[in-house]
């Protein structure tokens, strides 16, 4: 030691002479030399320190210092070391001290020799971005933050190994923007590829929190931050980070047992019950009841987002429900229907009411019931009053057109009797007791269609059975053989010798009738009148069609009036306004229907369903 | 008694034209008296009249139900026509329906002619007080 420091006296009078700021200690850490500028520098004389430990010197840097001496020592080059002004008492400027060993003649390491330079903006900085990279690099792995690099022209993307472990991939996987999206669960994948659209296209940066379907099927919360890169006009690179904040955003089973614990009741009470959460819209919990509604487990449920069992009946109503719950804390009770696991689709009724936990998780709490039983009897009673509605409108009508009709005959008699009192011409008299005869015709003619009318009503309960079709249309052809002859008419019948259909004899019989003599009836006047029958098939109703080539309806005008009663809507003598009325009764009456097609001057198709049942 | 030119008859009931010709007649004094069975023979005549510069009948009866064209449809019609006169429409019914009561109403309020609604029977005063030129 004596012998390297007197070799070390002797050749170091060179650093008196240097420029620079130089500082020599030994492996004593002890101040064997400084050149005048170093002097200078630290505002210190030589004579003052010379020998003195140098780590002493610099107390607040001593620890740092003192490894990167020691690492110095053991031959370490080239170690920088800044020295941070704001820190120490000797000088005002920032600085990097270099250290490298000192060696002799034979490669021994005796000291240190530290060259003090004075520090550049650059090296600050890169200083700096070390340090802080340093430090992300350990708060990323913490926080899971992954980052990303989106080569817009060229279509790559590349990312750190934390994405991968987000994404929960092996670190072989090669990403690209398409199978990245695709990893998002439907809803976030749209708002991905809109903000993605949008960086590219207006420059606009995004930070979005949204759901990630990882690859083991886990669905995360994923923070993901994008910044779009331009060069001149063109969006050349997004930059962003992907951060996984599932843990914060989503509640914990103990939050679920925490808003629990307050309704305590949940599993006992005889309706299927659901917990969301209200800001994710996940299942937090299901009771035994809805999984036995639903014949799913709790876990096809849980954590999942309620949207995904819903159908789009009830996905329109969301946006009103989410008012409801944030004006008055709770929703209407709303019915909707439910295909459950075994297919049986039900009708529900859901109710939903806002609750808060402890900690401030917020909550819905909904109930569900089967009203399956209960909306059909519903239904039932619905039909039954309608019908019963219809049939005392019938009634009232039927009420009117009677009156109407009797009131027109007593009228007239009254009339011509008045006439024939304050007559005595035996010619007019005559003409009088004529026009009462007629008058009593008609009396007769109208009593008889409302017999008609009323047999119908009355024969509802007889049974309805098979009949053969063609055997019941010969009967009613021999019946109307002479009609048929003297308007030169034809009627072609395709219907197969074993079509049958389900009706009242009495009825089959009067529908027939009556339709093929409408058919004549109103025949066009400058055709002979041609009516063809046919039938079709249907899964409910055999279906007899009567097409004819006569003088045709507007249905537009007449429509509504068509089945009516007394309704006619063609100059003909025998025309009662009480055939169709009661054709249609009929049909009803078996449960049936009619349908019509009709383009007036061309023809009418009526078809009559009857039903099979 | 002021004379009436023309009087229009629109039913399709013989004995009930015959009814009213012979009231009419008996009790007021007039040109002609016109009969047509139904709404649509009736508006046809009409608008004929109407195209060739004829006198409008200045009363109209008119029945309700009748085949074809009924008595509203009829009054629709007829009151489109641009008739710078206002004419005496007596609607005369045997019904008792509600809603006929209301259709007239209806009527009645959107057109400058004076429409009347009657119950059949209808005796002599009662014509012979609807039977005055409006």
């Amino acid at each position: 030691m004596f012998k390297s420091q007197n070799n070390s006296s002797f050749s170091l009078d060179w650093i008196n002479q240097i420029p620079s700021s130089i500082a020599i200690i030994d492996t004593n850490f002890k101040l064997i030399r400084a050149s005048p500028r170093w002097q200078a520098n630290y505002q210190l004389d030589l004579n003052d320190i010379e020998g003195k430990n140098f780590i002493d010197l610099f107390p607040e840097l001593s620890q740092e210092l003192q490894v990167r001496l020691k690492y110095s020592l053991d031959g370490l080059r080239d170690i920088k070391f800044k020295y941070n002004a704001k820190d120490c008492q000797y000088s005002s400027k920032n600085s990097i001290w270099h250290l490298n060993p000192w060696k002799d003649g034979y490669g021994n390491i005796i000291g240190v020799i530290i060259k003090v330079e004075p520090i550049s903006k650059t090296q600050e900085l890169e200083i700096e971005l070390n340090k802080t990279k340093l430090i992300l690099n350990q708060k990323s792995s913490v926080a899971k933050i992954g980052s990303w690099d989106y080569d817009v022209q060229n279509e790559t993307l590349n990312w750190t190994p934390i994405v991968n472990k987000i994404y929960g991939l092996s670190s072989e996987f090669k990403p690209t923007l398409e199978n990245s999206i695709n990893f998002y669960i439907e809803e976030s994948q749209e708002i991905i590829k809109k903000l993605v659209s949008e960086a590219i296209n207006s420059g606009k940066p995004w930070n979005e929190k949204l759901q990630l379907k990882k690859s083991d099927g886990e669905v995360i919360w994923v923070n993901t931050i994008g910044r779009p890169k331009f060069k001149g006009s063109k969006c050349t690179r997004i930059i962003g980070t992907i951060q996984n904040i599932n843990e914060s955003t989503i509640p914990k089973e103990s939050k679920i047992d925490e808003i629990l614990s307050d309704y305590p009741l949940f599993e006992k009470v005889p309706l299927g019950m659901a917990i969301i959460d209200i800001t994710t819209g996940h299942f937090l919990n299901v009771n035994q009841n809805f999984s036995k509604l639903t014949c799913f487990d709790k876990e096809h449920f849980l954590g999942h987002n309620f949207k995904k069992f819903i159908n789009d009946q009830i996905k329109n109503k969301i946006e009103d429900l989410k008012n409801q719950l944030k004006e008055h804390g709770s929703f209407k009770p709303i019915k909707c229907t439910y295909k459950n696991q075994k297919n049986h689709n039900l009708n529900i009724k859901v109710t939903g009411t806002l609750i808060e936990g402890k900690s401030g998780v917020k909550g819905v709490l909904c109930t569900v019931e089967n009203i399956t039983l209960q909306t059909k009897l519903e239904r039932n009673l619905k039909n039954t009053i309608a019908s019963s509605r219809e049939k005392n409108e019938q009634l009232l009508n039927f009420a009117h057109m009677v009156s109407h009709n009797l009131k027109t005959h007593a009228t007239n008699f009254s009339l011509l009797l008045n006439f024939l009192n304050d007559e005595t011409g035996k010619i007019q008299r005559n003409k009088y007791m004529n026009m009462l005869f007629s008058a009593s015709d008609n009396l007769s003619e109208t009593i008889k269609g409302l017999r008609e009318i009323v047999a119908v009503k009355s024969s509802v309960n007889e049974e309805k059975k098979p009949l053969s079709l063609n055997e019941s249309l010969f009967v009613v052809e021999q019946n109307i053989a002479g009609l048929l002859k003297e308007a030169n008419g034809k009627i072609i019948n395709e219907i197969p010798e074993t079509t049958e259909v389900k009706a009242l004899p009495a009825y089959l019989n009067s529908i027939l009738t009556n339709c093929i003599t409408n058919s004549i009836k109103y025949r066009s006047h400058d055709k002979k009148p041609i009516i063809i029958l046919s039938v079709e098939e249907d899964k409910n109703y055999t279906i007899f069609s009567i097409e004819d080539n006569g003088l045709g309806i507007d249905l537009e005008k007449y429509g509504k009036q068509l089945f009516g009663l007394y309704k006619t809507f063609h100059r003909n003598k025998d025309s009662r306004g009480i055939g169709l009325y009661i054709t249609k009764n009929q049909m009803d009456a078996m449960n049936g229907k009619i349908t019509v097609e009709s383009t007036p001057n061309e023809g009418t198709t009526f078809r009559f369903h009857f039903n099979k049942n | 008694m002021k004379k009436i030119s023309d009087i229009t008859i629109i039913d399709d009931d013989a004995i009930t034209v015959f009814g009213l010709r012979k009231l009419i007649s008996s009790s007021v004094e007039c040109n002609s008296i016109e009969s047509y069975a139904n709404g649509k023979i009736a508006i046809d005549a009409l608008t004929d009249f109407f195209n060739n510069d004829h006198q409008i009948p200045q009363i109209i009866f008119l029945d309700i139900n009748m085949p074809i064209m009924d008595g509203w449809e009829f009054l629709e019609a007829f009151l489109e026509l641009p008739i710078k006169e206002r004419i005496r429409i007596n609607i005369v019914t045997s019904s008792i329906d509600p809603r006929d009561q209301k259709q007239w109403e209806f009527f009645k309020s959107k057109s400058h002619h004076l429409i009347t609604f009657n119950q059949k029977p209808i005796d002599r005063n009662t014509i012979t007080e609807i039977t005055q030129v409006s």
